[in-house]
């Protein structure tokens, strides 16, 4: 979807097709796919947690703390696909 | 130089060759250098032999050929699929296959 | 038009985009008029415009995660080596390109055309971007202009455009 697309979605308040825009951008076209990817980042963010490791909750607190918001939120999108490289399952080879 | 023919329809350059090839492989396969060369030649023979703007030039090439074409030539020559990445000089060691179809 | 050998291996994807990511793809109404070839490409200065997400390497990776897209190039110095690059691209095919980058980015065989007397010369640097952005009028407005202005720059006579 294009930009101003987008913005009319959002000053709509349509959140139906912002998701559905989401899905699509992380599903490389694929929407079902798109619903897959998110799950898939989110187990594996729960994994690496389950023995309790150590974490360095200063960076992130600090992280949260003092970065913008356009920041935080592009980090979201780069942990996610960081994530979902890390599974070993990549989809974004341009066959979807 | 296009490889989705109804795109470059709509977008309407002046000068347009396409290749019904996979997409990222607008120049062909791994290592076959003088598929790659003729089509760049072909791509800029368009500069001085276009008639008109707008028109977009199918170049006679079928996929399924370069892609047999390119695993027989590095089945044929050694060494060639080793080292991601490095470009073997390959064209002058193999002979001029030409495009078929 | 000359007769089809071949359709393309991806069928409507025209229709696919904009199904999909409906406003994001270019259109227009006419071409422009075509522009004489002053003299024999034997002798004009080439410069190569790519949409493929190659960058040298140790430069700022493209961003491609950002939802929206990123609207800015790297110049690709023309007589860079494969190994000297990189490609920073999500959504297209790269196993050939990964094998050899001429498969998308036909470095050196432009370098071997220039040697062989066919193209006369490159122009410095070539350009490269990443082809998912999602405004078109700002990618026409920006960056398509900051690329055109730089190819002016270098001089350049002569492009070969390969949108990935």
């Amino acid at each position: 979807m294009s930009l101003p697309y987008l913005k009319d979605a959002v000053a709509a308040g349509d959140r139906d097709t912002l998701l559905r825009y989401v899905r699509l951008h992380l599903g490389d076209g694929d929407e079902d796919v798109g619903r897959r990817e998110i799950d898939k980042a989110w187990v594996q963010a729960l994994v690496p947690l389950l023995d309790l490791p150590q974490v360095d909750r200063a960076f992130v607190l600090d992280t949260l703390a003092t970065k913008d918001h356009a920041t935080l939120a592009h980090l979201f999108f780069s942990l996610h696909f960081h994530l979902v490289r890390q599974s070993g399952e990549w989809i974004h080879d341009g066959t979807l | 130089m296009t490889v989705a023919r109804d795109v470059t329809e709509r977008v309407k350059p002046p000068r347009a060759v396409f290749v019904p090839f996979r997409m990222g492989h607008h120049f062909g396969v791994p290592f076959a250098g003088d598929l790659q060369r003729a089509i760049i030649t072909a791509a800029l023979e368009r500069l001085s032999t276009a008639p008109r703007s707008g028109d977009i030039v199918d170049l006679p090439y079928r996929w399924a050929d370069v892609r047999r074409e390119g695993k027989l030539r590095e089945r044929g020559a050694t060494g060639l699929t080793s080292g991601a990445r490095t470009v073997v000089p390959d064209a002058a060691a193999v002979p001029e296959s030409g495009p078929s179809g | 038009m000359t007769a089809r050998s071949e359709t393309q291996l991806r069928p409507g994807l025209w229709e696919t985009v904009n199904a999909r990511y409906p406003g994001s793809m270019i259109s227009n109404d006419d071409v422009v008029t075509l522009a004489p070839l002053a003299r024999p490409v034997s002798q004009c200065r080439l410069t190569f415009v790519s949409s493929a997400g190659v960058q040298p390497r140790g430069t700022l990776p493209f961003d491609v995660v950002h939802p929206v897209g990123d609207y800015t190039f790297r110049r690709v110095p023309s007589q860079a080596r494969p190994d000297d690059l990189e490609i920073h691209q999500l959504k297209y095919p790269t196993d050939g390109a990964l094998r050899d980058l001429n498969v998308i980015f036909p470095i050196t065989r432009l370098q071997e055309l220039v040697a062989d007397g066919v193209v006369g010369s490159l122009a410095p640097s070539f350009y490269s971007f990443i082809g998912y952005n999602m405004d078109p009028q700002l990618l026409e407005r920006t960056l398509a202009e900051d690329i055109a202005d730089a190819v002016v720059a270098d001089a350049a006579e002569i492009a070969l455009l390969a949108p990935a």
